[in-house]
Formats: structure tokens, sequence, C-alpha cells
């Protein structure tokens, strides 16, 4: 399976695609799990200081260009995306809240 | 030759019904750049403090920049600067869509407006040919009507600004809308009621007469790396619109709730998010002229009682200011509210502020039910939401009160009521919370137009790094991660808004950044386009200029640090949960290291070596008594 990494993704993880083999039945959590493994730069992008994913605030993740969600059950062939929230909403770069 | 300007200002008595055209001053353009700069130095030079912004002396200005109407990423802009109805001072408000680049296309820079109109009246500005219309047939018209009526008359390719019910009938919550259903807005500081005090209803422009671009080649070199540099780093904006940050920022901290008095609305934010919207309700993106992003959000809601047209959807400012700011998490309700305050042609920011105050006085019993012609005030409820949008569009019942603005219906409701008015000079505040991003604090109390996140948008520095080192890389000082710290914020805060200046003359949206992009290439694109050599200090420069120029407008109607403040509950409630729950900002020092990064006094006025130094020396004749001392 292909995942696509948007700026400033593609630079922690030094490349713009990833090709990677999960089990059948992964989900999309699964995989961010084994991605934030693979990349350690990558954890402090996604993750909040107690390590929790930040998908759906911090960041998106497309599934053949439809939004995912973490429970998402991903297939052979799907097409990933990784990109981060920006503009009028969320904050712009990796980082925790201060709070 | 000078490439980018038209060359020539349109200038236009209602009164006399007589129109000239005047030559653009280059030396003028180079100080002030164009759009609202260049704007606010004819509003400086010919309206002052004695003019009431409703009478025929106030003028309504409309601008392009320089870069408008050309390829230059997100250039297809116009400011529209007057003075306020709603605060008094010194008014800017900006607009995308197309309007701005028809107008540059039809032969000009901008149109300035005198006078006031002995009937309803409409422009017709085609190629260089000006007609003044009869428009009695589209008063009491709303703006998509308006926008659909003057192009059965004039043709499918004129672009229309007009003003809604709204503007006609006063109200100082009235924008002036472009674009007919795609509902761009110069939205704030109650634009639109100045110019139907004119009797103007609406400004028609159809061009083809595109600018000239003196290195062409040069700019469209650039132009290849940039755009799909901006695109990719603009994803989520392109794909979930304004709204795609909202779990983000309400889990920050950053989004007002419940008339700013909550800290968290966890649900409400992600049923009202760009992805909940994109995922329902998306027909098709909108982009506004030579915009690469497309954040614009078209919509439909099919069915049901909170039915919509195909048409504007709301982004991120109006889905707070009508969803959590009224603690209201039905997005169909925030769709139409959205929809009606377009055709009504009233700031959806303001009237989200006006809805959540009328909301907080009836929980505290200032308002009645029968004050409020039958409708349920509690929080939430969407009928009230519609129902309010509707009196205040129509200047009803307590809509004729809150159409003032909160802070003038916070007065005349008394007691209490100015505690929860949440404003800043008379204009409602943005819904960036400076308990979030602290810098915001000096944003809102010292913008020129009052409460206004855009003076400064210093919390999109407050955010990262990388966006603050692109922006400006001489900012005089390193980006830390403290966002609820003291440190610089009020220099990031002068450093920023005089940015923010620049790009509101060259006619920039400030969203570009997010794609990496700052001042040193705006200056690239400047130079590129009107073939002066442009560096970028001289455009900071220019900004620093510009903000002084506002400032001393303002001065001149006796604004000083007592009026640099912030609403009490943003200075001293805490929100209580949520990513900001224990944040105040620190205001006073804040204030003061900002007004010493200006070359202001104690007091907030400009000092005499600050104008001199920025070529303003004009401006010191109007410098107060005690300030040239
Ligand atoms: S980013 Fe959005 S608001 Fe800005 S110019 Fe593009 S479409 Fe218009």
């Amino acid at each position: 399976m292909q995942v696509l990494f948007a700026p400033p993704y593609n630079d922690a993880v030094g490349q713009r695609t990833v090709t990677v083999q999960l089990s059948e039945g992964a989900h999309v959590a699964g995989l961010l799990d084994l991605l934030v493994e693979m990349f350690p730069p990558l954890r402090q992008a996604l993750t909040d200081a107690l390590g929790r994913l930040l998908l759906g605030s911090e960041f998106f993740a497309t599934v053949d260009d439809k939004v995912a969600k973490a429970d998402q059950v991903l297939h052979e062939g799907s097409s990933v995306r990784l990109f981060p929230a920006i503009g009028g909403g969320a904050r712009i770069e990796s980082g925790r809240f201060t709070a | 030759m000078v490439g980018g300007y038209a060359g020539k200002i349109l200038e236009i008595d209602l009164t006399t019904r007589s129109l000239h055209e005047t030559p653009l001053d280059y030396d003028e353009a180079r100080k002030y750049l164009g759009g609202s700069g260049l704007a606010a130095k004819v509003l400086y030079d010919r309206v002052g403090p004695e003019v009431d912004p409703l009478s025929p002396e106030n003028l309504l200005i409309f601008m392009a920049g320089p870069l408008t109407g050309t390829p230059a990423p997100t250039s297809g802009r116009h400011a529209v600067v007057t003075k306020s109805p709603a605060t008094g001072i010194f008014a800017e408000s900006d607009s995308g869509g197309t309007w701005g680049q028809a107008l540059k296309w039809a032969g000009y820079d901008g149109i300035i407006i005198s006078g006031k109109a002995s009937s309803p009246t409409y422009l017709w500005v085609k190629d260089g040919d000006v007609r003044i219309r009869d428009a009695s047939h589209l008063w009491g018209k709303d703006s998509y009507e308006t926008d659909d009526i003057i192009k059965s008359s004039v043709g499918e390719r004129a672009v229309v600004a007009c003003i809604g019910p709204a503007g006609e009938r006063l109200c100082k919550l009235a924008a002036i809308m472009n674009d007919g259903y795609d509902g761009r807005t110069t939205g704030r500081a109650g634009v639109g009621a100045v110019m139907g005090s004119k009797n103007l209803k609406a400004i028609a422009v159809e061009g083809s007469r595109k600018p000239s671009i003196v290195r062409r080649g040069e700019l469209l070199e650039n132009l290849k790396t940039i755009i799909p540099q901006i695109k990719e780093y603009m994803v989520a904006m392109t794909k979930f619109g304004t709204g795609n940050g909202i779990v983000a920022t309400e889990a920050s901290g950053d989004m007002p709730i419940k008339n700013w008095r909550q800290g968290s609305f966890v649900e409400g934010a992600g049923v009202t998010s760009g992805q909940y919207m994109a995922e329902h309700y998306l027909v098709r993106n909108y982009h506004c002229a030579s915009c690469p992003i497309g954040c614009g959000r078209v919509i439909k809601v099919e069915n049901g009682p909170y039915k919509t047209a195909e048409g504007a959807g709301p982004e991120y400012e109006t889905l707070t200011a009508l969803g959590a700011l009224c603690l209201n998490d039905n997005l169909e309700v925030i769709m139409l509210g959205n929809e009606l305050c377009n055709r009504y042609g009233v700031d959806t920011i303001s009237a989200g502020a006006a809805i959540a105050f009328a909301m907080e006085a009836y929980e505290k019993g200032m308002i009645s039910q029968e004050d409020a012609g039958g409708l349920d005030l509690r929080w939430g409820n969407p009928e009230a939401i519609i129902g309010l949008i509707h009196q205040i569009g129509k200047g009803e019942g307590l809509g004729l009160l809150l159409g003032e603005g909160v802070r003038i219906a916070s007065e005349r409701l008394g007691g209490l009521a100015p505690e929860w008015a949440i404003h800043v000079k008379g204009l409602e505040c943005a819904m960036h919370d400076p308990r979030a991003y602290h810098s915001m604090a000096t944003g809102y109390a010292t913008g020129n137009r009052g409460g206004c996140h855009l003076q400064s948008a210093s919390y999109l520095w407050e955010r990262g790094p990388q966006a603050f080192k692109t922006a400006i890389p001489t900012m005089p000082f390193e980006w830390y991660e403290d966002r609820h710290g003291l440190e610089n914020k009020g220099k990031l805060t002068v450093n920023c808004q005089n940015l923010m200046s620049v790009m509101d003359s060259l006619k920039l949206c400030k969203f570009v950044f997010n794609g990496r992009v700052g001042i040193e290439n705006f200056a690239n694109w400047t130079s590129c386009i009107t073939g002066l050599d442009i560096s970028a200090d001289e455009l900071m420069e220019a900004g620093e200029r510009l903000y002084n120029l506002k400032r001393m407008y303002n001065v001149r109607h006796g604004i000083s640090r007592k009026d640099d403040t912030l609403p009490s509950r943003i200075l001293s409630h805490k929100r209580g949960t949520g990513g900001s729950a224990e944040f105040l900002p620190k205001f006073g020092e804040q204030l003061s290291e900002y007004y010493d990064a200006r070359g202001w006094t104690e007091e907030g006025i400009p000092a005499e070596e600050t104008l001199r130094r920025l070529g303003l020396d004009f401006a010191v004749k109007h410098l107060p008594v005690a300030a040239r001392i």
C-alpha cells in the first residue's frame, strides 16, 4: 500500500512516498502507529504529549481521496495520504499544545 | 512604463452625477502601494474628523492593488475604505472573488465615490465607459437577486458588488457583497451602510484591458515553481476549506465559545468542521481570481427546514460565529444563516457576535422573549439564530438594536450588558482568542479598524516556526514555542501588522502564507509586474508607513491608549477548560512593548520622529498638542 506524505511530513520522513505491507484487515490507526514507529520524527507531528494520535485535528488522512477515520479498514492497493490542518483553524506545524 | 496598475482612478460625485478620471500619481503609488494603503491616503487627505460617516461628505473608496488582475497567486482582491459608521474611525475591508480583477481590467485602479444620489442608483463600468443608472427596481432586493437582475440587463460577464437590504437601512453590520451566489464580501466595519447612505445599490464592472506585466517571463518562471508549492502545502485548505482546522482550534482554546465564556465544545466542533461539510454538503470548490488554493466552498442543503440555494458556504469565521459562539452545533443552520447574511448583506462575524450577545442578555434576563419577537433566545436554538438574522437583515424588532453592533446595543441595554459586549473600538472581535495566542491581545487592541484578526494575523506565526521564517526572514527575534508566553509578543504584532498592511495594499490573500511564501516573494512578484525594483525591505517600510498613517487617521479622531484595550472577559476571565484553560494575556506589558517597537509615545501616539522617518511629515500637524512636547 502506498502512503503519500504532504509537506511538512515529507521532511520528517525524508521522502514523499512510502510503500508499506499491512496484514489483511488492518485499519488506519494501525497504519499510523506503524508509521510513527518507522519514522520517529513523525511522532512529534502526529501525536500529543501522551502519544495519542491527533488524527482529525492536527492532521488528516485520506484513503483513496476520501477523509478517513481511525477505524477505517484498509485494503491492498489503497492509496493513503497524510496532510496537516492549516489556516483558519489548526496549528500548522508539528509541536504540542502547551496546555 | 509602470506595469500592474491601470494608471487611472475614477471619481464619481453622486450628488451632482459628475465623474472624472484622475491619473494615478506613481510616486504616491510607490509610497502607499495600492489597495487599502493608497485608499487610506485619499481618506486621510479628504475625510476629516468633522465628517459624519453616513453623510454625503464621507468617501467610499474601492481600490485594487498593483497585483490585482495579474497571475500573482491569490491577487484577485480589492479593498473598500471609508470612515466607519460602526466605529467612527478608519475602516477597511477586503474581498476576493473576481470584482477587483474586473475593475482593473475595466481600466481603473480604483473608484472614489462621494456625495449622495437623489434616488437609488447603480453604476455600470465597462472598459472605461461609465454609466449612472436608476436602481429603483433593485431597492429592497437581496444581493443574489440584485446580481441576477443587473446581469440580465448588462450581460453575464459583468461582476457585481452590491448591498442588500441591510445596507439600504444603514445597518451598522452591513457588508458589500460581490460575485453573486459565490458570496464574496467586504464585510467588516459597516461599509455597506456607507454605500446605502449614498443611495448606491451596486457597482457592476466588466473589462478586457489586462494590465501590462513588465517582466512577464521572469514572473511566469517564478510561478512555475511557486504555484505547485502553494498547492502542495495547502491540500487541507483546498479539500476542506478554512474550516479544516476547527477541531484543532477548539482543542487549542482558540475558538470562542458561548460568547467567549466557555472553554470547550468538542463534539460541536467535529460536526461543524470543514471535513463534515465536505462529506455532506460540498458541491465544489470556489477559487477567487488567480488563486491556486480554492478554499471557497459551494454548498447546498437539499431538503429540510434549513434548505439553502446552491451557493457560498461558510468559512472558518462564519462556522464559529454562527456555531460555537452561539453554542450551535447544527451545521445546516450555520449554512442557512450564512446564506441569509449574504442575501441581506450582513457581516457574518458581527452577526454571530450580536446573536451571542443577545442570547447572553436573554439568559441574564435583560431581553425577554417578547422583546425578541417571540423567539426563545436560549443558547444554540436554531430558530433563534435564523430568526435574529432575519430581524437584523430587515431592521425589525430586536434586529434594530442588534444591527447597531454590540457596543451600542449594550450601552442602550445598560446595566451590566457592556460586560458581555465583545468588541474593540466598536468592531466585534473575530474568532480567535488572545487567551490562546497571546499576541492577538495587542493585535485586536491596536487594530486600526478595531477587533479584527486580519490586521495582524499573528496567531498564524505563533503556530509554527517555518511560516514565521518564510513570511518575514528579517523578523528581529527567533520564534519560540510558547503561545501563552509574553516574550516579544508586542514586537511580533508590530511586524505582522506591517506585513498585513503590505498585503492589504498589494492585494494578496492572507492564506497564501500557509504555502510557505512571504515578503521576498511579494517583492519579487511586485518588481516583475511593475518593472520597478522593489525590495522586501522597501515593502516592509511601506507597511510600517501605512500602519502609522491609518493610526494617525484614528488619532485625529481622538484614539489613544485608553481605546487600545480588550473586553474585560478576555482580559480577566479564564476559559476554564480545554487547551487554554488557565491562561490570560499579560496585556499591559505587551502593549508597552508594542508602543516601544512602533516608536509611539506611552499614550499610543506616533512620535514626531517616527512620522518623519516614514515620510509622513504632513501628519505631524495632526499630533495632539501633548504628544508634540
Ligand atoms: S485562499 Fe480562499 S479566500 Fe484566499 S484567494 Fe484563494 S479562494 Fe480566495
